[in-house]
């Protein structure tokens, strides 16, 4: 063959390679710069948490129990003494300084302060443990990841929840959730569904901290004069202080008394809003760590989607108004289960929807709601929907023992 | 031995060496060495139908399960910001066995696709058999057509037929753009390639549009239908 006759047939590689090879051709190219860049982001990730976690010493542990916030000590302190009493070991971490204001914990449990954040998160990424316990949700998906020496990764709840408005992939890679109530052990099955993920242990375990909640309400007793009204909204954007203002407290205080209680979240949040709300004038401010306090003493509730008002209804049977603004759910857990709260149709009754256009009505609200108020129904509902109440702590200590001796 | 010159022996040589056949065959008992080239391109086609078919079927599973991560990705990207995206949309990746490079290495089409026309490229590049030959109203397989007026006739036809490809194979407005400009990118880069190269290109693409076109029928026409020709051949045996 001429050279002219050969450097005509041989064209260009690409000359055989059809647009579809084409196309996969630029694919490869994309594929590898997004795989570039992914490793890299991982390796920046990994390198922050090496970082992070030189010179920590990991602890080998039984049961390790992982404290987030103080606000949940109320629920884990009931477990814990339960634990102790069965003779199991128990390691407390918490990501922030039990100082003497704090409850003592019982002489066996051994308590490791860890810092907040990243370098806290670092810390448990490496831990040793049969069973690791905790409040935080997404294990797995932000920077709390599982460790491969931690045998079994439990969720214990820190309120009474359906999995709707919680953020993605909150409770899909633990190994068991303790349920609260038969709701969010439905979602969180249905949640499986619709990703197909393995089924995960749910445990009929209930809300510990209702356990502390139900004997502290023994021990005080609401006003007799003007009713109280406690208004205690949820953080966030979906809270009625971000969608309506404070305004709705001074409409409220015109004709009952008013315990105001940001939540803790805002005063991180959105530090604004939380001095705007601390600086109403003509009520109370409650910000004690725990509300039992201003629940007690309050004879109605005005909420959000709070988990405070299953607590104020379920455990003082005292009535809640919802002020049911039906926020954007977004990208929370909800999106994909679809429909409406299931324990805000079980719970109408008491727990009694406002519409945002009544806002400016609340105190009529407040009085048909006090009016039509009954115990025995809260009694009847409670009792379909949440776990072994009263006694869940000790429900959560024993199932802990099992997963212990088969994690 | 180097790793390239070693793939070439594993994977090219023996590839090769089925084409020297196949296409030797053809042109020994063809009339013409262009009606070698179709057939030769007809019969690489009908060999890999089955291999094509299969992995057909095993990418549309994978751009089904792929297209239900896109939309969980975009929800992700629609409601959250910086970090906490990044983190949700990682594990949307996870929760898909996804990763940009197993997603590429994955793919067993392309791999095969692109071997398959390195080989024809290496052979039919070397073949001595084209030079000066003439077919139809080409005068030289081994020079561009000429025949619409002096513009080359066979791109335009391999053009046509790519773009109406890329409209029947997807329905996405997104990869029908993508198709159509990678057919024009081709014509091209080939518009000047000899008559040769072109012939069993366009012969290629004609046989994958035919594909499309009876997968299309085979898909739409009721079972009840086919059942009634199935039973009416039958009879008519």
């Amino acid at each position: 063959m001429n050279d002219p006759a050969r450097a005509a047939l041989v064209a260009p590689l690409i000359a055989y390679i059809d647009p579809g090879t084409g196309s996969a051709l630029l694919y490869v190219i994309s594929g590898l710069v997004a795989s570039i860049y992914f490793a890299a982001r991982s390796l920046y990730l990994r390198l922050r948490e090496v970082a992070a976690r030189r010179g920590g010493r990991l602890e080998k542990c039984v049961v390790a129990i992982h404290g987030e916030d103080p606000r949940y000590e109320i629920t884990f302190l009931p477990v814990i003494r339960c634990l102790v009493e069965r003779g199991i070991d128990v390691t407390y971490f918490t990501m922030y300084e039990r100082g003497d204001s704090f409850e003592p914990l019982p002489s066996e449990v051994k308590h490791r302060n860890i810092p907040p954040g990243l370098v806290g998160y670092a810390y448990l990424n490496n831990l040793e443990a049969v069973v690791l316990v905790t409040t935080t949700p997404q294990l797995d998906v932000m920077t709390f990841r599982r460790s491969r020496r931690v045998k079994h990764y439990c969720h214990i709840p820190h309120a009474l929840g359906e999995s709707r408005y919680v953020r993605p992939y909150a409770y899909d890679f633990f190994d068991s959730v303790m349920c609260c109530g038969r709701v969010l052990e439905q979602n969180i099955r249905r949640m499986e569904e619709i990703r197909q993920l393995p089924k995960k242990r749910l445990l009929a375990t209930g809300i510990p901290h209702y356990d502390v909640l139900l004997r502290e309400r023994g021990s005080r007793s609401a006003s007799s004069e003007r009713p109280t009204v406690l208004v205690a909204p949820s953080w966030g954007p979906m809270s009625i202080f971000e969608v309506f203002g404070t305004s709705l407290v001074r409409t409220i205080a015109r004709h009952y008394d008013v315990v105001v209680r940001p939540h803790p979240q805002m005063k991180v949040s959105q530090p604004e809003l939380y001095a705007e709300v601390l600086g109403i004038e003509g009520v109370a401010v409650d910000t004690g760590r725990t509300p039992l306090a201003a629940m007690a003493r309050a004879d109605v509730l005005v909420s959000d989607i709070s988990g405070i008002m299953h607590e104020f209804a379920f455990v003082h049977e005292k009535p809640v108004l919802l002020i049911d603004h039906g926020g954007e759910i977004g990208g929370l857990e909800g999106h994909l289960l679809g429909g409406d709260s299931d324990l805000k149709r079980l719970c109408r009754d008491f727990i009694i929807p406002v519409p945002p256009s009544e806002v400016d009505q609340l105190p009529e609200h407040i009085a048909a709601a006090l009016r039509q108020h009954s115990t025995e129904r809260i009694a009847k509902t409670r009792e379909d929907l949440v776990y072994n109440f009263g006694g869940a702590a000790l429900v959560a200590a024993r199932q802990l023992e099992e997963l212990v001796s088969c994690p | 031995m180097s790793i390239v010159a070693f793939v070439e022996a594993l994977l090219l040589e023996p590839l090769v060496a089925i084409l020297r056949n196949a296409f030797g065959y053809w042109l020994v008992r063809a009339p013409t060495p262009g009606v070698a080239l179709i057939a030769f391109s007809l019969i690489i086609n009908l060999v890999l139908v089955p291999v094509y078919r299969e992995m057909e079927r095993a990418e549309a599973a994978q751009s089904e399960r792929w297209s239900k991560m896109r939309a969980e990705v975009a929800r992700m990207r629609k409601y959250f910001r910086g970090r906490e995206r990044y983190f949700y949309i990682r594990t949307v990746h996870r929760h898909y066995r996804y990763s940009p490079a197993l997603a590429v290495v994955g793919s067993g089409s392309i791999i095969l696709q692109m071997v398959v026309f390195f080989a024809a490229y290496r052979y039919l590049s070397s073949q001595p058999e084209l030079i000066g030959v003439p077919f139809g109203s080409i005068r030289s397989l081994s020079e561009p057509d000429g025949l619409l007026w002096g513009l080359n006739l066979l791109p335009l036809v391999m053009t046509a037929l790519n773009v109406a490809a890329a409209f029947l194979r997807s329905a996405e407005r997104r990869q029908r753009i993508q198709a159509c400009l990678l057919a024009a990118v081709f014509l091209v880069l080939l518009y000047g390639s000899p008559a040769g190269l072109l012939v069993y290109w366009t012969t290629n693409n004609a046989v994958a549009l035919l594909r499309i076109i009876g997968k299309r029928l085979w898909e739409r026409a009721s079972p009840v239908l086919w059942r009634t020709w199935l039973t009416q051949l039958a009879r008519l045996e």
